[in-house]
């Protein structure tokens, strides 16, 4: 099988570097263990983008039952797979890909911004990692 | 049966989850996954325990109803499958007795919802953009908003003894969740959440001469999230949209990072009122909105 086909993060996308393992029943992308689910009621395998949408689509319904079928996966990253949509379609956040393969008509719809847009200037970045504290504004 | 299955969640917890239930604090310095493995059990706990514990509630109300109805339909002698009438109220009087130390009990292990409700989700976002090595610094406080420990000030006006109204006003502050953890882009983030209570207390002398309590609750609470993001990667632009909604702005230019913070405050009145993720990730995300690719050097 190929690359998974996930774009993981939440506010920045990127590719996911493990081999695909399972095909979503859903969409029939092929995803790697970490990025599947088993779909409640259907025992069927489901990725988390779909699983996700399907939690947030039940919450938006507010068909939530008693005994929710979805419970075992709110506390699960399936929930924040499903949430980012919700939340790039709310408040209108474009999220940063750090990747080059977004060919994947799966995520046509995100108004994703790239690094590659970057302007060339002089020479002489600092490639310095260290975090300055005397510019932590989050002291009080 | 949701009393059973709440009390096999509690006692499925380990040592250390039931610990943090115990004191309500911790702090954490851990990889996203190994946290949430401990939050996620206590989130689902938490969850059970509060069905459990308005489950009790609803039995107790229905033995004492029932009861009610036995007595004046048997006329105070009742017999069911000819047990004779004090069994009878010896049963329905440990029955009550066990609901109601239940219920004490699941009061007594419940933790704020602003755990499950909030922090679990936050992890989880803030996790999915994170390298799975790098650690997530994290201090919960969940042992009660308006205890002595977190209290500030207090006002009393009391005009003395048989005089009316009284009121004690007393302030707090409480800072229930700090952290901070290392993007996958190498920006930092800093988050916090404190609510600041006004606990009003008030007794008045009606027209009829009774003396009646109230007690009032205003409880601000106040957002804080701040990245810090490096200079190489962004350039940063104040605009008016990060003030928009009200939020309040902070910004200092570094020689290599940016430091921009953002924070909201919310007003409810209740103490067991839960703030939103999304008002946290809305605030993240006005921050990166307002970045822009650095320019390159060449």
């Amino acid at each position: 099988m190929a690359k998974c086909q996930m774009k993981k993060g939440f506010f920045f996308l990127r590719e996911c570097e493990n081999q695909a393992t399972t095909t979503c029943t859903v969409c029939g992308r092929e995803f790697c263990n970490e990025h599947m689910r088993i779909i409640p009621g259907k025992n069927q395998p489901g990725c988390l983008d779909c699983l996700g949408k399907q939690m947030q689509t039940q919450k938006d319904e507010k068909a939530r039952k008693k005994d929710d079928d979805y419970d075992d996966y709110y506390y699960d990253s399936s929930w924040s797979y499903g949430y980012r949509y919700h939340y790039y379609r709310n408040n209108n956040y474009s999220p940063w890909y750090d990747g080059d393969d977004l060919n994947d008509s799966y995520y046509s719809e995100l108004d994703v911004r790239s690094f590659d847009d970057k302007e060339i200037d002089e020479v002489g970045a600092d490639d310095s990692l260290d975090y300055q504290a005397e510019a932590n504004v989050f002291d009080s | 049966m949701v009393i059973v299955s709440a009390l096999k969640k509690y006692f499925a917890l380990d040592s250390k989850q039931k610990e943090f239930i115990r004191t309500g604090q911790r702090i954490f310095l851990a990889r996203p996954e190994e946290l949430l493995t401990f939050l996620k059990p206590l989130a689902g706990f938490d969850k059970e325990c509060d069905s459990a514990r308005s489950r009790c509630g609803l039995f107790m109300f229905l033995v004492i109803l029932g009861w009610f109805v036995m007595m004046i339909f048997t006329g105070g002698e009742p017999s069911i499958f000819s047990l004779r009438p004090a069994t009878i109220h010896f049963f329905i009087v440990a029955i009550f007795f066990t609901l109601l130390f239940l219920y004490f009990f699941f009061r007594k292990i419940d933790i704020h919802n602003n755990l499950r409700e909030f922090v679990v989700p936050i992890i989880n976002s803030i996790s999915q953009d994170m390298n799975k090595d790098e650690k997530i610094r994290l201090k919960l406080d969940f042992r009660g908003k308006c205890i002595p420990a977190k209290q500030l000030k207090q006002e009393k006006h009391d005009p003395g003894w048989f005089s009316y109204p009284k009121e004690t006003i007393t302030f707090y502050r409480d800072n229930w969740l700090d952290g901070s953890a290392i993007l996958h882009d190498g920006s930092k983030l800093f988050f916090s959440v404190t609510d600041l209570p006004r606990k009003l207390e008030r007794s008045k002398k009606n027209p009829r001469g009774k003396i009646k309590s109230k007690t009032k609750y205003k409880i601000k609470h106040r957002i804080k999230v701040g990245l810090a993001l490096k200079n190489k990667n962004y350039s940063f632009n104040e605009n008016e949209r990060l003030t928009a909604a009200g939020d309040r702005l902070k910004h200092k230019q570094g020689e290599k990072r940016n430091v921009i913070s953002l924070t909201r405050v919310l007003i409810s009145n209740s103490v067991d009122s839960v703030v939103e993720p999304i008002s946290m990730l809305a605030l993240i995300g006005k921050i990166l909105m307002s970045a822009r690719p650095a320019t390159v050097k060449g």
